[in-house]
């Protein structure tokens, strides 16, 4: 023991040394060197940044700070949407201006229309932005305010593996594939008929998870789980048959959890999925999940109509201190060119219709797609969006709780469908 | 009635104890024992051997694997028996996440943190255990009571309150709001308590008494250098615990993720969800340090767990 | 040691405003000490304890802040507020009592097979080993791993589809196993997770209290005729019981807690716990409630809260428990004389009160010899005034 304690301090001597050398020292303020700060937090990949191999981007800060030079742009990316909206929350609530924007995915919505004294005005910013009617809807406060700038939105179509259907001898023309699901008046039925088809052919799955399926039957119904007056209809029949309907295709799912490390595994493998409901900012993660792998393609259908999964607005919080200067960096980001630069680098479909008609966008060709015309795609499916869902109140509580109904069928398999919807019930009524 | 001291010989408590648990007999004869140098224990088999080497590798092998998953040349979600075998590209997959964690600031930040908690852990502990252990106040039976009840409160019950308070005083984010909470320990004031009533004689407090020295003199130049060994060991596992804590730094660091190791690596799980070399990269770097000082002061890590146990 | 009575007289004069000085400071100085500790541990420990009472009874939103006293809502038909509305409603939630079930069956996973394994390397490396240090600072290694690293770790050895575990049962032809969809199975890995950092820590506890066991009393039963396994069960088991008591009660504070492992066992980045909550721990429970899910107009960090009083009262029953269990399970060594125990620690109290006493003001005071003069019990001497309100 007696040399233990000169051991145990020289280590941590050591220790401090070699930590406290590299540090910086990075004060917290507004302005640094002369220059204001602008800090906004995004999440999954906004593609405002430097490309990197996983994450493509626009290098949008760089052109902002050269055509502004007294301003820089720190962007944080948060791991995760969950992540995000975790700090969001808190820094919302402390008003603490951790941040000046914050980039807020669709299911944040409905607590920021609730809290419009929270966050800044930004209609005399906007005027020369223009975004789809429902997006500028969305953004909207009870009381007229537009508080949330429109940012992208996902249009979805159907994605599938080119290779696996030529293996089972489907029709892998991408026309094809849209008229086999049945065009524009594909229904659900016809999709999963001919995934029947298929599952039988094969034997391997033909999607990848009843959470994927259902992301988009939900934004199909306006009214699902809460109607706009606040009452909860979740457990009604409209509900209750597509939830039917889609669990009785079990044997057609790859019984996978979207987003978990094997999800992200089987978009390359030999028998992996075949098909998978694609919002445009999905191809980010099949591009990233697949590699050098190239055998997935894009059909310009919808089973069900029209649908928009997710899509996100950016909010200036009052507490910030570079108000002014946040509001004019949220218009820019948010006009058509710089819509048209996301989608361009990373997918992110413009929900601006001067973005969407401009040809950088309808004539984008996606090499990782099979250089299929993504631009022309997304712009039909987003043309096909009728339904805007009401997402108020506990819309989103009871989604995950279906979310957790579907997944205990499909993913753990650890309940048949009906006593799955009963434990949805119970789940629903014990929310309140 | 001099006491041995805890450093001196682990073993030598066990006589302390016994006579408390289980009469003098049993002391007598544990004392009687250890005064004749004799040989100890059972001659270990081989088979003792295949079992600690089996343990070894198990306590290896996750380490490993890590290791051999941040070499690996292609990026991928699953290695499974591919990363048994390492690849070639451990330098630059470190490399990657050495930047995308601000790896500097992330160090500098779970090493202030590990470190004032730890010394103010072990200051204040030693000051009140002092107290308890060799000075004689009204209250102190409560007081000492109060401390041992207080180490069972789990750390969950306080985080919603710690977090809304930290809120309030604006220090989320910041890494002050994951030092504050940690500055005092009720476990450190019971373990000093506990070592200092064997290790500090009175004959020592006494003789400074004598000397005509103040009470803060006192515990200055006689009951802090007998602290000593102790000290150490709960500065050490302190720190330990410090740089290996997550759910509260993650909760209150908020936006800040790479002001502390622990969490910015595992935030590196969401933001390189489809490179798995580049997070089992970061788990690296935030074990790396920790293996670093488990090399030079793993001994005494060993020996204070086993000292902590006797004591109980 | 002296154990005589010994007090001193002060003599009257120029001196006693020194003498009561000193006093004073042996007197004040012991509450000195403490106070910085119970000061700190206010802040930081005593007043978000009450917080927690008070957050816990309070409709308390994350965004919008207190709104008056909780209401449980329809799933108790009851829509009054009142202190209680987070509770109920805590205890109405199907999924209160899935983690509650997920923590205590990934808390008995890993406490009895550590225990079990610790015990085991205990006594492998209480041998007259080769290299002792060595082997002891390898079962060591995986306590400077951080659970959170070691959570990342593992959820690449048990993932479901190309886990190394799983490939390996690939292909030795056998089924591969559902780590993350069966609850069972989830709480094996989370627990593998647990005793990889905490087995060999435990190990060295017993290993210390093992050496602690006199060599006669272990000679003794192997001249009784006792077999290793029988020694072992009959002598050492029931001599670790304090050590026992105490890792058990440890890891019984610990298991119930479990988050790291099991948040960053989860694949993916939402939906923690599992669709159907296999793994969602009482822990992750209470953050999932708290700081995810933020639906304004419920009260996320009061219902979090009441969780957190649950937990508290849970580890707080099943350490008594396991305190109770564990010293029936070992109770081989004989009744000891708890009064006679009493007796002696309550003598040895006083002694060292005497001795504290003696050192602390005697000593320095008496150090000249002339003005404090040394006397048997008096009135008014420093001894007896100081002991009168001491010790009750």
């Amino acid at each position: 023991m007696k040399g233990s304690f000169k051991a145990i301090a020289a280590t941590f001597v050591v220790l401090g040394l070699v930590s406290m050398g590299g540090c910086g020292g990075s004060a917290d303020a507004a302005k640094q060197n002369g220059k204001t700060v602008i800090k906004i937090q995004t999440f999954n990949n906004f593609g405002y940044g430097k490309s990197t191999s996983e994450k493509p981007g626009a290098n949008l800060w760089a052109q902002y700070e050269k055509e502004h030079p007294n301003i820089k742009v720190e962007e944080t990316v948060a791991a995760s949407s969950d992540d995000a909206r975790s700090t969001f929350n808190t820094a919302i609530s402390s008003n603490s201006g951790a941040y000046d924007i914050y980039a807020a995915d669709i299911a944040w919505m409905p607590s920021i229309t609730a809290m419009p004294n929270k966050f800044i005005d930004l209609s005399s910013y906007i005027k020369n932005n223009d975004w789809m009617d429902w997006k500028v809807q969305g953004g909207k406060a009870a009381d007229g305010k537009t508080i949330g700038a429109g940012n992208d939105i996902g249009p979805t179509a159907v994605c599938y593996r080119s290779d696996l259907f030529a293996k089972a001898g489907i029709p892998t023309d991408r026309e094809q594939v849209k008229d086999l699901l049945g065009g524009d008046s594909a229904t659900w039925d016809q999709y999963f008929k001919v995934g029947a088809e298929y599952h039988q052919k094969t034997g391997k799955p033909w999607y990848d998870a009843m959470g994927g399926i259902w992301g988009a039957m939900k934004t199909q119904i306006k009214e699902s789980y809460v109607k706009q007056d606040g009452t909860i209809i979740a457990t009604n029949s409209t509900i209750k048959n597509l939830y039917d309907q889609l669990t009785a295709t079990t044997e057609m799912s790859a019984h996978l959890s979207q987003w978990s490390d094997d999800w992200n595994s089987q978009f390359k493998a030999d028998n992996g999925f075949a098909t998978i409901m694609c919002p445009a900012w999905l191809l980010n993660n099949i591009k990233g999940n697949s590699g050098d792998f190239k055998g997935w393609d894009i059909a310009d259908v919808t089973p069900g109509g029209g649908s928009n999964q997710g899509g996100s607005w950016l909010v200036v919080p009052e507490t910030s201190k570079v108000k002014d200067e946040a509001a004019k960096l949220v218009a820019w980001l948010t006009a058509p060119e710089q819509q048209v630069s996301t989608f361009k680098a990373a997918s992110n479909f413009p929900s601006s219709p001067t973005a969407q008609k401009n040809p950088t966008v309808s004539g984008k060709l996606d090499p990782s797609m099979n250089n299929a015309p993504v631009g022309k795609i997304f712009t039909d499916r987003a043309k096909a969006v009728k339904i805007v869902p009401y997402t108020g109140s506990q819309y989103y509580d009871i989604d995950a709780k279906l979310g957790d109904a579907l997944g205990r069928v499909d993913v753990t398999k650890e309940q048949n469908p009906d006593a799955s919807w009963k434990r949805f019930e119970q789940d629903v009524k014990a929310l309140s | 009635m001099v006491r041995k001291t805890l450093g001196s010989d682990n073993r030598e408590l066990g006589v302390e104890t016994l006579d408390q648990l289980y009469g003098k007999g049993v002391a007598r004869a544990a004392r009687k024992k250890r005064l004749a140098v004799t040989s100890e224990g059972r001659r270990p088999g081989s088979g003792s051997y295949a079992i600690l080497v089996v343990a070894l590798l198990l306590s290896i092998f996750p380490l490993y694997y890590a290791f051999s998953i941040a070499s690996q040349d292609s990026p991928s979600t699953q290695y499974g028996v591919r990363a048994l075998i390492p690849g070639g590209s451990l330098f630059s997959n470190i490399a990657r996440a050495f930047h995308d964690i601000d790896f500097w600031q992330a160090l500098g930040g779970t090493f202030t943190v590990a470190a004032i908690v730890s010394v103010s852990t072990v200051f204040f502990s030693t000051l009140a255990g002092y107290s308890f252990a060799k000075l004689r106040f009204r209250g102190r039976g409560v007081l000492l009571t109060l401390v041992v009840a207080t180490m069972t409160i789990p750390q969950q019950l306080s985080v919603i309150p710690l977090y809304i308070l930290a809120n309030k005083a604006g220090l989320f984010g910041s890494i002050w709001a994951v030092i504050i909470p940690g500055l005092v320990s009720a476990f450190g004031v019971f373990w000093m308590t506990q070592y200092l009533q064997d290790a500090l004689p009175y004959e020592l407090i006494e003789a400074a008494r004598v000397d005509g020295a103040t009470m803060i003199r006192t515990f200055w130049s006689v009951a802090l250098p007998a602290a000593r060994p102790a000290a150490a060991m709960l500065f050490l596992f302190t720190f330990i615990g410090q740089w290996t804590n997550y759910f509260w730094p993650m909760l209150v660091l908020g936006p800040n993720k790479n002001k502390m190791l622990t969490v910015a690596a595992a935030a590196l799980k969401g933001a390189h969800f489809t490179d798995y070399t580049v997070v089992m990269s970061g788990v690296i770097l935030t074990t790396l340090p920790l293996i670093l000082l488990f090399f030079f002061a793993g001994r005494q890590l060993v020996s204070g767990i086993m000292a902590g146990a006797v004591k109980g | 040691m002296t154990e005589s009575h010994v007090s001193t007289h002060v003599k009257p004069g120029g001196s006693s405003l020194r003498s009561r000085l000193g006093i004073l400071e042996w007197k004040a100085s012991p509450y000195l000490y403490v106070a910085p500790f119970f000061i700190l541990f206010m802040f930081v420990g005593l007043v978000p304890l009450i917080y927690t009472v008070w957050v816990a009874m309070r409709q308390y939103n994350t965004l919008t802040g207190d709104a008056g006293w909780a209401v449980c809502g329809s799933v108790c038909h009851n829509a009054t507020p009142g202190w209680t509305g987070n509770f109920l409603w805590v205890l109405h939630q199907p999924s209160f009592y899935v983690a509650l079930r997920n923590s205590l069956s990934i808390f008995l996973i890993s406490t009895i097979p550590q225990m079990i394994l610790a015990l085991l390397l205990a006594w492998v490396l209480n041998a007259n080993l080769k290299a002792k240090t060595f082997w002891r600072m390898g079962v060591l290694l995986p306590y400077v791993v951080a659970p959170s690293a070691a959570g990342i770790i593992f959820s690449q050895i048990f993932s479901d589809k190309m886990g190394a575990i799983n490939v390996l049962l690939q292909t030795i032809g056998l089924p591969t196993i559902m780590w993350h969809g069966s609850a069972i199975w989830s709480h094996i890995a989370i627990a593998t997770i647990v005793n990889f950092r905490w087995t060999g820590y435990n190990a060295l506890i017993f290993l210390a209290a093992m050496q602690a066991i006199p060599n006669d009393v272990m000679e003794a039963a192997v001249v009784d005729g006792a077999g290793k396994a029988r020694t072992f069960f009959s002598v050492t088991l029931p001599l670790l019981r304090p050590t026992l008591i105490f890792v058990i009660i440890n890891s019984t504070i610990g298991g119930l807690q479990i988050f790291d492992e099991a948040q960053l066992f989860h694949n993916g980045t939402s939906g923690y716990g599992g669709p159907n909550q296999q793994y969602l721990t009482i822990s992750m429970y209470l953050w999932t409630l708290g700081f995810n899910n933020v639906t304004i107009g419920q009260p996320n960090m009061g219902r979090a809260a009441a969780v957190a009083w649950f937990l508290f009262v849970i580890i707080v029953v099943i350490a008594l428990l396991n305190y109770w269990l564990t010293k029936r399970l070992t109770n081989g060594s004989g009744a000891r004389n708890t009064r006679q125990t009493a007796k002696t620690a309550k003598a040895v109290r006083f002694r060292e009160y005497e001795q504290a006493v003696n050192t602390g003001v005697v000593a320095r005071l008496g150090r000249s010899g002339h003005d404090v003069q040394v006397n048997s019990d008096g009135p008014g001497s420093i001894g007896s005034l100081i002991r009168h309100d001491e010790e009750r």
